[in-house]
């Protein structure tokens, strides 16, 4: 509200989730923003629409606007509608099923013909279900070679542990914000979403190959 | 009531062939068994059947491999249908609606199955299924049995009995069909087959037809608008003839009604509301079907449009109120389950005649825009005071009552004194258009006949009217309203709204405007590869 003593324009995000149905987008988006999560949802017809606002570091309070778009419901014309405008558009897929980030390709395809010849959005690339690493379809490294020749900022999370989840959505308003992130800050807010942090070996490899990068790439891999 | 939901449904939807039941069960029987025949059964020799040939043939093979993706793609869906609710989860259940769903998508390839309709097929079949258990209707059904939701295997799909009730639980898969089947309607193909050539006389009963299955369509040229999309741009272009404040604010903050209309029409407003609620709208919708004089089959699409204008009309206190762009549209998305379906229903059935103007491309005929205004007490916003107002109130007498009028007016008041105030009009109400026209003071002679239609009740209705959804309105009924006088309702929060100029000046400007905004026809570049695009990925989800 009024809080933000001189700062008195609202910054406000409009956060795309793109990718095949049923790879979890609104899952995430509930888990985001009500912190819950749904054994199962009913199918999205169209686009649901989510709202959270955060605060990040030096008290710089952010909108968050999540719009989950129907995995299949939406002819390519109403999706390039919904598409632009965006400041951020996150790819996801499930990476027990191989088709859903296969079919990123296309997703993204879409992404850069709607934004042709305009400046592109900030793109993420998001690997849900990351819990199922024991029926996973898609290696970290195919993971990180799709982020790394479309120089997407990546995220392993799971929508069903809540791993990952908000803190992505932390850092990719404070990317667009222009903000910088101490690991200390991505902790707290981490620790705020879920007391028992699940270790997931993923993510390990995924930042250790990050680290490697980490010069060349601004975004920040974990 | 004599007749059963779905007896209403299937007569009013035309749903059984030559209104025979049992033809339409044997006709869904050999649609399944023609694309559900085992291959290895055919008597093909291999160089003309067999598995390794292409799909592009129109082999035996070919068909059981074009089935079977279908019947996954369905399947999968239907496995994410409302959840946690047992009937629906229930393996007959599950396996019937799957059936039915592959059969009319096999049966309608350029259309083929979408996310949506597995939800509209689940009410229907659930009604079906109910009102068969309750066997009251036409007929007895000794027989049957079966019980739906009790999981199992659903019952055999023949032999059919020509002599089997109307309602029969034996048969409730093959009944949702042929009410599925009415409910989408025509796909365009088939329109076009049927306009071209006479033929398929005899399944087809002919407009007038619901054609739902049209909000499922895409664009039929590059760069053209879908179905839906232009359903969407005419729920707006209605909203803006008979509640223009509330569209011009939807518009300032950037609120496409595609966000939220898409959902509403394709499943016809099943999510939005409880099912028993939904059922009510599919009465209706049925009903209008059944009263199309036209014959274009439209007038069950005009309803469901002008159902969605009734909806938005329902919540404009709250969009009046929210805060921006995010306000509105979870307001839109997540709507209010209180509200009294009935009155919604019954406003849509007066707006319903604005929708059919806008889709033939004519003006909105005053009168029309008058009961609207009448029946949804809109005018203390669109029509307000201002220039009219002199003149206006002295015109008409009981008309006294301003708009500002605060909402302790008694709900009681509203039935009484106006029914006679339409008759009225007669050259006193031509005059005061005349003269209204000639004021030229920023007020569109629309909205001038639209002021001059109002009488004592629209008055004292805008004092009542509801603006505020987060109070529960009470629908104010027992009041002796006579001929057409229900729904208008009490809100026990009222809040008035007393127009500033430049209220006044946005919600006239409003009016006439024919939804140019809406990107009906713009809508910048990319379009069309990306159609290409979508149509590949769902070749590719197949």
């Amino acid at each position: 509200m009024s809080e933000s003593d001189e700062e008195s324009e609202q910054l406000q995000y409009k956060v795309i989730l793109l990718g095949d149905g049923s790879v979890g987008k609104t899952s995430i988006a509930m888990r985001f923003t009500e912190d819950y999560f749904g054994k199962s949802y009913k199918q999205t017809v169209g686009l649901d629409f989510f709202v959270r606002k955060v605060t990040l570091p030096s008290e710089i309070d952010v909108t968050i606007q999540v719009w989950d778009i129907g995995g299949q419901t939406l002819g390519g014309k109403m999706i390039n509608k919904y598409v632009y405008g965006a400041q951020a558009i996150v790819l996801i897929y499930d990476i027990s099923n191989y088709q859903s980030f296969e079919n990123l390709q296309d997703w993204y395809a879409l992404v850069k013909k709607t934004f042709n010849g305009r400046l592109m959005p900030y793109v993420a690339l998001m690997a849900n279900k990351a819990d199922l690493s024991h029926i996973r379809a898609v290696t970290p490294e195919m993971h990180n070679e799709f982020a790394d020749a479309n120089e997407m900022c990546s995220y392993f999370v799971s929508a069903k542990t809540g791993d990952n989840v908000t803190t992505t959505f932390y850092r990719v308003a404070a990317d667009l914000a222009g903000i910088d992130l101490s690991n200390q800050e991505i902790e707290v807010v981490r620790k705020i979403v879920r007391a028992e942090i699940v270790n997931n070996p993923t993510s390990h490899v995924a930042r250790r190959k990050a680290e490697a990068k980490k010069t060349s790439s601004k975004c920040i891999i974990m | 009531m004599g007749t059963l939901r779905t007896e209403r449904w299937a007569s009013n939807l035309r749903a059984f062939a030559s209104g025979s039941v049992a033809k339409s069960r044997e006709r869904y029987a050999s649609i399944r068994e023609d694309h559900e025949c085992d291959p290895r059964d055919d008597a093909h020799s291999p160089s003309v059947n067999n598995p390794l040939m292409p799909a592009s043939e129109e082999t035996p093979w070919a068909k059981h491999f074009k089935a079977r993706e279908v019947r996954d793609l369905v399947a999968k869906d239907l496995e994410r249908l409302h959840p946690g609710e047992a009937f629906y989860n229930a393996k007959d259940v599950q396996a019937a609606l799957c059936n039915v769903l592959t059969a009319w998508a096999l049966v309608n390839p350029e259309v083929g199955y979408r996310q949506g309709m597995h939800e509209l097929a689940s009410l229907i079949f659930f009604y079906r299924a109910s009102d068969a258990a309750a066997g009251t209707g036409t007929g007895t059904d000794a027989g049957a049995t079966h019980a739906w939701g009790e999981g199992g295997d659903p019952p055999p799909m023949r032999p059919i009995d020509a002599n089997a009730p109307a309602l029969s639980s034996t048969y409730v898969e093959h009944d949702t069909y042929a009410m599925f089947d009415a409910f989408l309607g025509p796909t365009r193909d088939a329109r076009r087959r049927r306009a071209n050539a006479n033929e398929r006389g005899d399944d087809a009963t002919g407009p007038p037809f619901v054609n739902v299955v049209a909000y499922y369509e895409d664009a039929e040229r590059r760069g053209g608008a879908s179905e839906v999309q232009r359903a969407c741009d005419r729920v707006f272009a209605v909203l803006d003839e008979i509640d223009a404040s509330t569209s011009e604010r939807m518009r300032a903050l950037g609120v496409e009604p595609q966000l939220f209309c898409l959902r509403w029409l394709r499943l016809a407003f099943t999510r939005e509301f409880h099912l028993d609620d939904a059922a009510r709208v599919w009465d209706a919708i049925a009903d209008a079907n059944a009263g199309d004089d036209r014959g274009d089959g439209h007038a069950a699409m005009d309803f469901m449009e002008a159902f969605a204008v009734s909806m938005i009309v329902f919540v404009r206190g709250d969009v009046a109120d929210a805060e921006d762009f995010g306000g509105v549209v979870k307001r839109l998305q997540k709507f209010p389950p209180a509200c009294d379906i009935d009155v919604l229903v019954s406003r849509a059935g007066v707006i319903a005649p604005a929708v059919k103007a806008v889709r033939e491309g004519k003006d909105v005929p005053t009168e029309v825009l008058a009961r609207a205004g009448i029946e949804l007490g809109i005018p203390a916003n669109s029509v307000a005071p201002g220039t009219g107002t002199g003149t206006g109130t002295g015109t008409f007498p009981g008309a006294a009552a301003s708009a500002s009028a605060s909402a302790s007016a008694s709900g009681s008041g509203v039935g009484g004194g106006g029914d006679d105030a339409r008759p009225q009009l007669g050259a006193k109400a031509n005059e005061f258009l005349i003269k209204a026209k000639d004021a030229s003071a920023g007020v569109g002679a629309r909205a001038a006949d639209l002021f001059a239609n109002i009488g004592a009740r629209a008055k004292a209705a805008m004092a009542n009217a509801g603006h505020s959804a987060s109070a529960t309105p009470r629908k104010n009924s027992g009041n002796g309203n006579g001929g057409d006088g229900r729904g208008v309702e009490v809100v026990d929060q009222a809040r008035s709204m007393p127009p500033s100029p430049k209220e006044l000046g946005s919600a006239f400007g409003g009016l006439g405007f024919f939804g140019g905004g809406g990107g009906r026809g713009g809508g910048g570049g990319g379009g069309t590869p990306a159609e290409r695009f979508e149509a590949r990925r769902r070749r590719r989800a197949r």
